[in-house]
């Protein structure tokens, strides 16, 4: 049986909360296609400065094969990307834990690299590792890396050493205060950091895709500003939006799973 | 008879600042003592020692016993684990059977007021329940010797005071060498057969006083004469300092 939370609103309260939440959350996008609509209705205001909603929505139908086949590369390489920060990540925030004097100077170094311009990094990229699908992944990874491994890190250092002793005193190995305690504590960190990562996987893929290659949604994106086919610019990025929020849900989904301890309201 | 644990002279000091000087005391199989004294006189340190957790600078501790049981202060639950999780932590670390483990924990809950709240989360416990699971974990290590560090320290009175008194009543029963370390001097008396009188820092023993107020296990009434006895030999040693 599981215990009722302590000092909980009544549930008919909670319900209306979360329902005007939901409401208030919808109120944004609905405001802002409301306007859109309005504002392409102005005569001035030729097709490809502002295509309407609806010319957008029909070129997504038009072209939902072509826009699919190039959002599935950039999502591939955006969650191989994703895939190689967050091994990288939890490495070097262990080990930045293991030697906290080290740790704290790699540290710095992070912060540093984070005022490089990755519009900057990614032709550099480009060029030591060519126009392939690893070049995309290390843009990827380039962008994902930092905010994976700095919550991360920040996880390790919410572990108070009381906590430690107290381990020590029940005769735990090393594997046991990672299993039992360094993991666990960094969790909610490393997700929290996940899903900011999540989002700037699909946009460290698309800068990617802008500087070269063949495939993905940066290359369509291209296509259809060479060619002032404005209404496909708005269908893709209409359908990268909603990539990066599915991607997003879904790291928040399984990091809610990965964490029933963690005290959370639900929009 | 043989002491199952022994502090010869301890001392301790962090830099320039002395907390430990001098500590000797033994302790007997099954018996329970508490080291009481002000706020900063080394009763944690002094712990820390004997726990291993810490060398002293000098002195020595001589240990009867391979394993210990610890509640630190506040209890320590892991917030990440249910109740179950956290209260058979020891036991998993030993290696014994999640299926066997079940069985050993949930048996112990009733005892301990838990049962129906096994797959609760520290956060939705109260502060009492928090403490009886984190105690219940500390008797789970099957450890002969049991240290407890300020139990109820951050609990109210009337809470604290029933958890003593149940506490009390249990220690009979539990059959181990109990090590309480506490500013409470009722606590110390309460839970305890003897009692060491620390003084202030640098915390040295300054005298002893052995409950004359009801057996080890027996349930303790603090209006008692001989326990009002006992609380006043002990607050007259605090006093000389």
């Amino acid at each position: 049986m599981r215990a009722r939370p302590r000092g909980g609103r009544p549930a008919s309260g909670l319900r209306r909360g979360r329902g005007l939440r939901r409401g208030l959350w919808l109120l944004g996008p609905v405001s802002l296609v409301a306007l859109w609509e309005i504002v392409s209705l102005f005569p001035s205001l030729p097709d490809y400065v502002l295509p309407s909603p609806e010319a957008t929505i029909a070129a997504l139908a038009k072209d939902a094969a072509l826009i699919g086949s190039h959002l599935l590369a950039t999502v591939a390489a955006a969650l191989g990307g994703l895939a190689v920060a967050t091994g990288a990540g939890l490495l070097v925030a262990a080990a930045m834990n293991a030697r906290r004097p080290l740790g704290e100077v790699i540290y710095a170094q992070m912060v540093l690299s984070q005022a490089v311009p990755l519009i900057a990094v990614a032709p550099i990229v480009l060029i030591w590792f060519g126009l392939g699908v690893l070049a995309k992944l290390l843009i990827v990874a380039f962008v994902c890396f930092f905010p994976i491994a700095v919550s991360t890190y920040e996880g390790f250092r919410t572990v108070q050493m009381e906590q430690l002793d107290l381990l020590r005193t029940f005769g735990a190995s090393r594997w046991q205060y990672y299993r039992h305690l360094f993991l666990p504590a960094t969790l909610p960190g490393t997700f929290a950091g996940l899903k900011i990562a999540a989002t700037y996987s699909v946009l460290g893929a698309i800068v990617g895709e802008w500087l070269g290659g063949t495939k993905g949604m940066g290359i369509y994106m291209t296509r259809a500003l060479q060619s002032f086919r404005t209404e496909r610019l708005f269908a893709a990025i209409l359908a990268v939006m909603l990539t990066s929020y599915a991607l997003f849900s879904g790291v928040r989904w399984v990091g809610n799973r990965l964490t029933p301890w963690v005290e959370r309201r639900e929009p | 008879m043989n002491a199952i644990l022994r502090a010869e002279g301890l001392c301790k000091s962090y830099g320039n600042l002395a907390v430990l000087d001098g500590v000797t005391f033994a302790v007997e199989p099954r018996e329970s003592l508490a080291v009481v004294g002000p706020s900063g006189c080394g009763k944690t340190t002094l712990l820390r020692l004997l726990l291993d957790l810490e060398s002293p600078d000098r002195g020595a501790v001589a240990r009867g016993y391979d394993h210990v049981g610890y509640l630190p202060q506040g209890g320590l639950l892991f917030p990440w684990k249910t109740v179950v999780e956290n209260v058979g932590l020891p036991l998993e670390l030993q290696g014994v059977s999640a299926r066997e483990r079940s069985g050993i924990v949930r048996k112990e809950l009733g005892r301990f007021g838990l049962a129906g709240f096994e797959g609760a989360y520290p956060r939705e416990l109260s502060g009492g329940m928090a403490q009886r699971a984190a105690l219940l974990r500390t008797v789970l290590t099957g450890a002969p010797v049991l240290f407890l560090d300020e139990p109820f320290g951050a609990l109210d009175t009337m809470t604290r005071q029933r958890l003593q008194d149940w506490l009390g009543g249990l220690t009979g029963i539990l059959d181990r060498t109990l090590l309480l370390v506490t500013h409470d001097l009722e606590e110390a008396l309460v839970l305890c057969s003897r009692v060491l009188v620390f003084s202030p820092r640098p915390g040295a023993v300054r005298g002893e006083v052995r409950r004359t107020a009801g057996d080890r296990g027996a349930k303790i009434s603090r209006l008692d004469e001989r326990f009002l006895e006992d609380k006043a030999r002990v607050l007259e040693i605090l006093e000389k300092g």
